[in-house]
């Protein structure tokens, strides 16, 4: 089976009036359904630009890319609007940003249920289930400047849900957060992946939050660097302990980013030695000759 | 705590309720908008009717349907009485008024009829003075009705007839005016012809005032002519009984038959004038047939005087759409930015409802359902009060323009609902020249284009008939102003860009943001630059428009008069002449000989010429236009001729004498002249073989204005003691201010110089709000500047100076376009359109510009402007940086 999110050389080019940023390079991206993905890079690498493309909200430049089946580049305005209503929510870093001020709750999860026509009598029961899973129930008549940040974030969450998307993205739901409301949104997230099995990708500078998924995708430059899965594993005394493995992408010509720790590690610089052995590729810093050169 | 509402409509209305004083601002935009154009063509046909009963007024008798012919008397008869003889006529004649149908029909009021007989010399009694009497017998059925005796008794039945015996005398009945001018009472006996009249009775009218003697003045009045040593002339008609008539057969038949349908005017309204006329017309167009072969041709000056009422208020409509379209133009731009402001309001939650799915047409469907529900109650409103206020009767048509207003608010909420962009906006890499805005801004320069061209083709009025706002006269004027706005708005940035250009190099902040801002990010938007520059436009096209109307119909009456004061007169004597030059507070008296059919010879040939002879060193005081001609100029007589004659050569003969052409830019009238004249001084009258022709035409200049009135009567005094007893009929004076008074009380003419402050102040005020709206759009924007600016410590005066090049450049420009372009409409307007009929006269009134006018209109708008920045400046500065710079991160 396909992976459910993949992206193929993805590139994305803003320009104007002779400036042009390039904020995504030939990204290459697959994520299997169900899965909790966490993306972290530098500010200004790209991240936002790829979930707003995901969230069918913005159009590549060139590339390929495809959401539970859908061809991001290939969608007639129709089949866009059917993409946001039903297969895609989202959640932004600003609180403000994902909820109307003046509706409340309930309100807020019913204008979405309302712009995809579900019917009204469904709407209540609907709204009341989704902050129930958020755990908020209890905040279902209040405007969101009558709620903490935390809880606007949940109710965001929900709102996303309303029409039970494939997919969620989230672009940094707990940068504007505490620890401990940051882990009220993390364990809203981790519960819709593991309870709804909706596959959930966010964005986050957070090392809290990156600590606990599985499997992390670092963006340099518009282009996926390397990537960290982590495991639990019980020893024999019945000790968890985690374990992340480092892992980088290999384009389709070869190409490969080591990560910047490694670099500075060896001061690996301009040529690198390899080796190939039976099962792995050794890379070793060279100290160059002049006459080489 | 609020329930929370599920359903669409309770989620759309919690929507719409959010930011309600938007709203409430549109709404009454809305309202005064629909109001405006649903009230407009009703006012124009209320200004249509009070024109046209004012004028209709002034016509008096003249308005009547009257008819002119002969009267069938049947032969044959055996001893007819009155009543068979003239009955069948009488009823014939009511009938011709009760069988118009309505609308003229119920205007007509009830037919009179008077027969005469042809005039003859009747001979005075011995005794009476000498007088030559020309006579005519009259009859009318009803004649008694509207006079008394006076003395004697009503003329009995004559026995006699007029191809039998005529020994028996024949009674009458003379007004008392005639009996005094023939020297006669009752009793009296006269010889006319073969017959002999007895004067039984002497009448006086009940009321002179009535509209009868006004038809039958002959009646109530002899006409005298008595010129010196000649015996006077009494010509005069007298009443017989009706039940005389079946004697006089003969002479009755060789006579004449008057018959008139008074009209009254006071109800009629202009809805129906053009019926009216056309019914007129018909009437008039056939002769009407009386019985035994009588017969009587009916006339009207009703038809003209309905036409040339509607032409001016169809000038007039015309000119009120081209000032009031604008004004509509700018309330509508207004209501636009308002519209523009609420969906601004509305854009954050556009865009996330779009993002989370919504449609285009769900949004868009969403924002014109508010539009509605802010435009309907509102418009209705605004259109049921015009119609209480008016309450005339319109057609459909006028309510194409209020419907249209009103409908067009939920199209431009959905309009400006447009396409979202989940992504903060960044202007400045918006590319500004879409090829969308090129072709848009080429179909504005065609159409508006067109739009002069076929106004400069058709004329400011579209026909005669119609009254009501003209499409294309109201759309000409907001097309241009669209267009050279679009234009300003293209090329204003260049100068800016030099200058940003200019102070990037050097280190000025506030120059670069300022700069930097106007060109990369203005404040203001396209709609909001229209408004300002269709505002200006129209407050400075109103003052204009208003100036120029009221400076031509102030030239036109004096033209018309000629002078302050002018006298006609049989003889105006060198004398009298002196002494009214004498009076306190004249300036100058010049009097005019005018003699027709006078010949100027040159080398072209011969033209027939009137020669106008005065003193004219006091005409030239009075018309500085016109030259002295008191000095001889090299041994020939100088003379100024009018500019529609050929091209005459400098010499030239006048008769016999030798003559030089004096001045080539002479007007094309001189007072009591129209054309072809031939202008000298009074001195060289025996010269020109005119000596001892006297004057009849007086012009008076005065000092002070408020002295006219004063003067007139003393100069006629002076005039009147001058003259003969039979001369001092035929003086009449005329002063500027009459003439300007009569003019001035023409409804259309005092509605319009009414409406045209109107709209400049209107405009002005729509102006302010648009400047208002637009600054209050930006605040956002400018509290996060201001608030940066504060961040890295600019001074308030440096903040200031930030602001003042958010809207400094535009509304610089936006004044400067407008006010050029409020300055060439009225030259636009007076060359494609030929006021002459609007304001009277017969020169073609070109625009004046008043400096003082339009200098005070722009500078209310910078006052404006001034106020709105200054407001808009105290606001951001309440806002502290955290708040502002946390605004901003929306
Ligand atoms: N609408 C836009 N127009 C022009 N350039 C843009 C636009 N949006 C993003 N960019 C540019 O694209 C690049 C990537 O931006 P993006 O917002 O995706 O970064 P990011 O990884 O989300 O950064 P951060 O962690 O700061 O949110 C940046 O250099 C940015 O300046
Ligand atoms: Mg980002």
């Amino acid at each position: 089976m396909s992976p459910h999110i993949r992206c193929t050389d993805l590139v994305r080019i803003f320009s104007a009036e002779g400036v042009e940023v390039q904020a995504l390079q030939g990204l290459t991206l697959a994520i299997e359904r169900g899965e909790l993905t966490a993306i972290i890079g530098a500010s200004g690498s790209g991240k936002s630009t790829l979930l707003s493309i995901l969230s069918g909200l913005d159009v590549p430049t060139a590339g390929r890319a495809e959401v539970a089946g859908h061809d991001l580049l290939a969608m007639t305005a129709r089949e866009r609007t059917r993409y946001r209503r039903h297969t895609v929510g989202f959640v932004w870093q600003q609180t403000s940003r994902n909820l109307l001020p003046y509706l409340t709750a309930v309100e807020n999860i019913a204008t979405a249920l309302s712009v995809s026509h579900t019917p009204r009598r469904t709407r209540r029961s609907r709204a009341t289930e989704l902050l129930e899973l958020m755990d908020i129930a209890n905040l279902a008549d209040r405007r969101p400047a009558q709620m903490s940040g935390g809880q606007q974030q949940r109710v965001a969450i929900a709102v996303a849900l309303a029409n039970s998307p494939e997919v969620i993205f989230a672009d940094e739901p707990t940068g504007e957060l505490d620890e401990h409301n940051s882990q009220l949104v993390f364990d809203a997230l981790r519960t819709v992946n593991v309870e709804l099995g909706t596959t959930v990708l966010i964005v986050t500078h957070d090392q809290a939050v990156s600590a606990q998924v599985r499997r992390t995708l670092q963006i340099r430059d518009g282009r996926m660097s390397t990537e960290v899965h982590r495991s639990t594993r019980t020893d024999e005394h019945g000790n968890e302990s985690t374990h992340a493995e480092e892992y980088a992408v290999l384009d389709r010509v070869g190409r490969l980013q080591l990560p910047e720790e490694y670099l500075r590690a060896l001061a690996l610089r301009d040529l690198v030695r390899l080796e190939l052995e039976p099962d792995h590729v050794e890379v070793h810093p060279t100290a160059l000759r002049k006459d080489t050169a | 705590m609020t329930r929370s509402r599920v359903g669409t409509p309770g989620l759309l209305l919690r929507h719409t309720s959010t930011g309600i004083t938007g709203s409430l601002l549109v709404a009454l935009l809305v309202a005064i908008a629909v109001f405006a154009t649903t009230v407009a063509p009703r006012a124009l046909v209320t200004l249509g009717t009070d024109e046209l009963q004012h004028r209709l007024g002034e016509l008096s008798s003249l308005r009547d349907i009257t008819g002119l012919g002969r009267i069938g008397l049947v032969g044959g008869l055996a001893d007819p009485t009155a009543e068979e003889l003239l009955g069948p006529t009488d009823h014939a004649i009511q009938q011709s008024a009760s069988l118009l149908r309505p609308p003229l029909g119920e205007l007509a009021g009830t037919p009179r009829w008077v027969a005469r007989t042809a005039q003859q010399d009747a001979v005075l009694p011995e005794g009476a003075p000498a007088a030559r009497v020309r006579l005519k017998l009259a009859v009318d059925l009803a004649w008694g009705d509207g006079i008394r005796i006076v003395s004697g008794d009503a003329p009995s039945a004559w026995a006699g007839s007029d191809d039998g015996t005529v020994d028996a005398p024949l009674d009458i009945a003379i007004s008392q005016a005639t009996g005094e001018a023939m020297g006669v009472t009752e009793g009296a006996l006269l010889r006319y012809g073969a017959l002999t009249l007895r004067v039984a009775g002497v009448y006086a009218p009940t009321d002179p005032q009535d509209a009868y003697w006004a038809h039958a003045p002959d009646l109530a009045e002899p006409s005298v002519s008595a010129p010196d040593g000649v015996v006077p002339t009494v010509t005069t008609s007298a009443y017989i009984s009706p039940d005389s008539a079946p004697g006089l057969l003969n002479t009755f038949a060789a006579g004449a038959l008057s018959a008139w349908i008074p009209i009254d005017a006071s109800t009629i309204t202009y809805g129906d004038a053009a019926e009216i006329a056309t019914q007129t017309r018909t009437r008039t167009a056939t002769n009407f047939t009386l019985p035994a072969a009588g017969e009587l041709r009916f006339s009207s000056r009703f038809a003209d005087a309905i036409d040339q009422t509607a032409a001016r208020v169809v000038a007039a409509s015309a000119l009120l759409a081209l000032a009031l379209s604008g004004l509509l133009g700018v309330l509508l731009a207004v209501v636009t930015l308002g519209i523009g402001a609420i969906v601004e309001r509305r854009r954050a939650a556009l865009v996330l409802i779009g993002a989370r799915g919504a449609s285009g047409l769900q949004l868009r469907g969403a924002m014109a359902l508010e539009g509605l529900i802010v435009a309907l109650p509102a418009a209705i409103l605004g259109a049921a009060a015009a119609v209480v206020l008016v309450p005339e009767p319109v057609d459909a048509s006028a309510w194409v323009l209020p419907v249209l207003v009103a409908a067009s608010v939920p199209l431009v909420f959905a309009v400006r609902a447009g396409p979202h962009d989940v992504r903060a906006r960044r202007r400045d890499l918006r590319s500004r020249g879409g090829r969308v805005r090129v072709i848009a801004e080429a179909l504005l320069v065609g159409a508006a284009a067109l739009a002069l061209f076929l106004l400069s083709r058709r004329g400011l009025a579209a026909s005669a008939s119609a009254v009501g706002i003209d499409p294309l006269l109201a759309l000409t004027p907001v097309l241009l102003a669209a267009a050279v706005c679009a234009l300003a708005l293209r090329l204003y940035p260049l100068p800016l860009r030099l200058v940003l250009d200019r102070v990037r190099g050097g280190d000025s902040a506030v120059g670069l943001v300022g700069a930097a801002r106007a060109v990369r990010a203005p404040v203001h938007g396209p709609t909001a630059s229209f408004a300002l520059v269709l505002g200006v436009t129209v407050v400075v096209f109103s003052s204009v428009l208003g100036t120029t109307l009221s400076v031509g119909v102030t030239r036109a009456a004096t033209a018309e008069a000629g002078a302050d004061i002018k006298v006609r007169a049989v003889e105006i004597a060198p004398d009298t002449l002196a002494t009214i030059a004498g009076l306190d507070g004249v300036r100058a008296a010049a009097a005019l000989t005018r003699i027709p059919g006078a010949q100027l010879d040159d080398d072209g040939g011969t033209s027939g010429v009137t020669l106008v002879l005065t003193d004219t060193a006091a005409l030239h005081a009075m018309h500085p236009e016109l030259p002295q001609l008191d000095a001889r100029d090299g041994g020939r007589i100088p003379v100024a001729v009018s500019d529609d004659l050929p091209l005459i050569g400098d010499d030239a003969r006048l008769g016999s004498a030798e003559v030089v052409v004096q001045h080539r830019r002479a007007p094309r009238s001189l007072p009591g002249v129209t054309r072809d004249w031939v202008l000298a001084d009074s001195r060289f009258a025996s010269e020109l073989g005119r000596e001892g022709i006297v004057a009849d035409l007086l012009l008076i200049a005065v000092d002070d204005a408020d002295a006219v009135d004063r003067i007139a009567a003393s100069a006629e005094r002076t005039v009147i003691d001058a003259l003969s007893e039979q001369g001092r009929a035929t003086v009449t004076v005329t002063t500027a201010r009459g003439v300007l008074d009569d003019a001035r009380s023409s409804p259309v003419i005092a509605g319009i110089e009414g409406a045209l402050p109107i709209a400049a102040g209107a405009a002005l005020l729509l102006t302010l709000l648009a400047l208002a709206l637009a600054t209050l759009a930006a605040g956002a924007a400018r509290s996060h500047l201001v608030g940066v600016l504060r961040v890295i410590g600019a001074d308030r005066r440096q903040q200031r100076g930030i602001l003042v090049w958010e809207s400094a450049p535009v509304v610089i420009v936006s004044i400067l376009v407008g006010v050029g372009l409020g300055l060439a409409l009225p030259f636009v307007v007076t060359s494609a359109v030929d006021l002459s009929a609007f304001v009277g006269g017969d020169v073609a009134p070109s625009p004046v510009i008043d400096p003082l006018t339009v200098v005070l209109a722009v500078c209310a708008v910078l006052v404006t402007a001034v106020v709105a920045g200054a407001t808009a400046l105290a606001l951001g500065r309440r806002l502290t940086p955290a708040v502002t710079l946390k605004m901003g991160e929306r």
